[in-house]
């Protein structure tokens, strides 16, 4: 992947075709886990869930109480999010075995929170002794970090 | 664990929240979130000039914490909420 360029009605950057299927994924698979969390039907105490959803107060029941109330509109706003990322994927102009994947202004936020999600997870992964994921949450730094200076 | 509100964390508020008493938002430090991101939430969520986001940013990776906001409760859940929205680690804290 080549560092994010601004264009004028947002960025772009050039992916390999296999960078922008794997972002595609990655996607995919935390809108499951948004989607499952919104439906209550999480794990909180998988170490990676109860990072992307921590509790929000010391005490245990007020932290339970706060997650009760707050999770299906939470969940369903971070589900969204990832659909940046997908569209971005799937409509990225493909030539050769490069994705050349365009961001629009407006779903900018958006793609450094799907990708913060994304590393929050994998990175608990790594953590569980997963050490294959490193890799890939160093790149998706990477890709967040090119974002955030073009900005 | 359970954070005794210091004049650390919370140097950056405005004196009036803390004097009415009430509630605060602590964001906490995580070994994932990248510095420029973290700066990047405050100055698009609270509005916050650079400069004021650099230093709450640096004030959570070295102390491990910073209040970002003081206020009722019902607002504290809010900017909690919204953190978490952006994956950052933060909760409510009474004061």
């Amino acid at each position: 992947m080549h560092a994010w360029q601004k264009v004028h009605d947002g960025v772009e950057a050039v992916f390999d075709l296999d960078e922008a299927k794997m972002l595609e994924n990655l996607a995919e698979q935390l809108k499951r886990l948004h989607r499952a969390a919104g439906q209550g039907a999480l794990n909180f105490e998988d170490p990676a869930v109860l990072r992307l959803y921590p509790d929000a107060y010391d005490d245990a029941e007020e932290a339970h109480e706060f997650r009760r109330l707050a999770l299906p509109e939470l969940a369903a706003a971070r589900e969204r999010y990832h659909d940046a990322v997908i569209v971005g994927s799937v409509t990225a102009k493909r030539e050769g075995d490069t994705a050349t994947v365009h961001v629009g202004s407006e779903e900018i936020d958006d793609w450094l929170r799907a990708l913060s999600d994304m590393r929050l997870v994998l990175t608990t992964r790594v953590e569980q002794g997963n050490e294959a994921f490193q890799g890939v949450t160093d790149w998706l730094g990477y890709v967040q970090a090119t974002l955030l200076e073009v900005l | 664990m359970s954070v005794m509100a210091d004049n650390a964390v919370l140097e950056e508020l405005d004196t009036e929240a803390l004097t009415t008493g009430g509630w605060i938002t602590l964001v906490w430090d995580d070994p994932v979130n990248l510095m420029p991101y973290v700066t990047y939430v405050f100055r698009s969520y609270f509005g916050f000039s650079r400069e004021k986001a650099q230093r709450l940013m640096l004030l959570v990776h070295n102390e491990g914490r910073a209040a970002v906001a003081a206020g009722d409760r019902e607002t504290m859940e809010r900017h909690v909420s919204a953190m978490h929205a952006y994956g950052l680690q933060a909760t409510v804290e009474a004061l």
